[in-house]
């Protein structure tokens, strides 16, 4: 599992780690059944307080990536494993978004409008 | 190809045919002494002599099991390597050596154990094997250094290297990289089936045996459960600071300063070949958690043998290290 925290990014380090570990999930790397580190040792090691990797293991379990369970810690359950064609698509994306000038958070943001809207049935 | 097959032909006729042909030769005496012994034999001796009694057949067993089966595994997992090349002469001589060694002493150590009680009424009137373990190694290391000889060189290939990028960081990232590894599902299960035998044993020698037999089964099934737990899994972590590795109860630990490093690579290991078995292991030129034959990061240290780790992951995780270190230098 691999997280990177830029600290002089706009993002905050929560979301930081969400989405290195969602990254990692879609990318195979982390694979259902495998254990996340504690988040006391994830919090040492990046030099941050517990609760702020808590948080982001809380939203990782609502999404169903991960359970959080006693004794064991944080273990994935979910793949959310990008196919091949949907990272495709995805480069061709961020290429056409770096063309035009649009920043990582607004395409997030757009993309998260547009699921949203797919799910509602509406466009 | 023909050398090869030469090779092959070697290897089976000494780590299989040795110790077929000398535990034939035990379990033909053994079986032929049965009638001249009691019903219950001394199996077990200590400073004040025999303290532990079974049955001759319990002889026969162990015989089967430890000069035949247990060695013709160890010298059968040389032949994969041999025939992928990447097993070192000198491996293959110590791990067939091994296999032979062991069929030879166990299997004459136990004969000579059964040999002194024939015609004795009494298995508690057993005398002392001192003697019989003496002759029992020097005949072992005698006879393993003789065939030992028969087996050829073998031609090594060189293992490539996989090329590397490093990873690319800001001076304002923090980085941090964690990956569980472990032994392969199959001997995870064998080792656990072992584990679970050693301590059903030990229950059972607690009802029926002495406590003496009951104490070293006690004994080994402890050292067998922490061991299991100290080389079967181990996280690794890659942070600002280096490598460290470490199994669940954290001990054996392993790690490596920025400051240590003097190059990463990957690479495929053999394990068996290069390490003579799976676990935390060492050899000349490094030390090793090998879990399993495969990709392996390769760290060479300025002061210290290398430190070999096998996992699925180590292009990734030698690609973080070099940029952890790249950035570490291009900082002073």
């Amino acid at each position: 599992m691999l997280i990177r925290i830029d600290n002089d990014s706009s993002q905050s380090i929560y979301e930081q780690i969400l989405t290195s570990i969602r990254a990692d999930i879609a990318n195979g790397r982390i694979v259902p059944g495998e254990k996340l580190p504690a988040a006391k040792e994830l919090s040492l090691a990046l030099g941050i307080h517990q609760h702020t990797v808590l948080h982001a293991y809380k939203v990782l379990q609502a999404e169903k990536l991960i359970e959080l369970r006693r004794g064991r810690g944080a273990v994935v359950i979910g793949t959310g494993q990008a196919s091949t064609e949907l990272k495709k698509q995805l480069k061709q994306v961020a290429a056409l978004a770096k063309e035009q000038g649009i920043s990582s958070q607004t395409l997030v943001a757009l993309l998260q409008e547009t699921m949203a809207a797919e799910s509602l049935g509406t466009n | 190809m023909s050398a090869l097959r030469d090779v092959i032909r070697r290897v089976l006729l000494v780590g299989i045919g040795a110790p077929s042909l000398l535990t034939a030769i035990f379990l033909g005496l053994q079986i032929s002494w049965l009638p001249e012994l009691p019903d219950q034999v001394a199996i077990h001796w200590s400073a004040n002599g025999a303290d532990g009694f079974g049955t001759p057949k319990t002889y026969i067993l162990l015989t089967i099991f430890t000069a035949w089966l247990l060695p013709i595994v160890i010298a059968g997992l040389t032949v994969r390597p041999v025939m992928k090349r990447t097993i070192t002469t000198f491996n293959l001589r110590f791990l067939v050596g091994t296999a032979v060694w062991t069929s030879a002493f166990l299997g004459l150590a136990l004969t000579l154990s059964l040999e002194i009680q024939r015609g004795i009424s009494d298995a508690k009137q057993a005398p002392g094997i001192g003697a019989q373990m003496l002759w029992s190694l020097a005949f072992a290391s005698l006879f393993t250094a003789v065939v030992v000889l028969l087996l050829p060189a073998v031609r090594r290939n060189s293992a490539a290297g996989e090329e590397l990028v490093s990873l690319k960081l800001k001076p304002s990232e923090t980085v941090l990289w964690f990956k569980e590894i472990k032994m392969s599902r199959v001997a995870r299960w064998g080792i656990n089936a072992t584990n679970v035998v050693m301590l059903a044993v030990t229950l059972w020698c607690a009802v029926t045996a002495q406590w003496v037999v009951f104490t070293i089964f006690l004994i080994s099934t402890v050292i067998t459960v922490l061991a299991t737990l100290s080389t079967t899994k181990f996280t690794v972590k890659i942070d600002e600071t280096g490598l460290h590795a470490y199994p669940p109860l954290k001990f054996p630990r392993f790690e490596v300063g920025l400051a240590e490093i003097k190059s990463v690579a990957v690479r495929d290991v053999d394990v068996f070949a290069e390490f003579g078995g799976w676990g935390v292991r060492t050899n000349i030129k490094a030390k090793a958690v090998a879990l399993k034959s495969g990709p392996a990061l390769l760290i060479e240290r300025k002061k210290k043998t290398d430190l070999v780790i096998t996992m699925p992951d180590a292009k990734q995780a030698a690609e973080i290290l070099q940029g952890i270190l790249a950035r570490s230098q291009d900082s002073r």
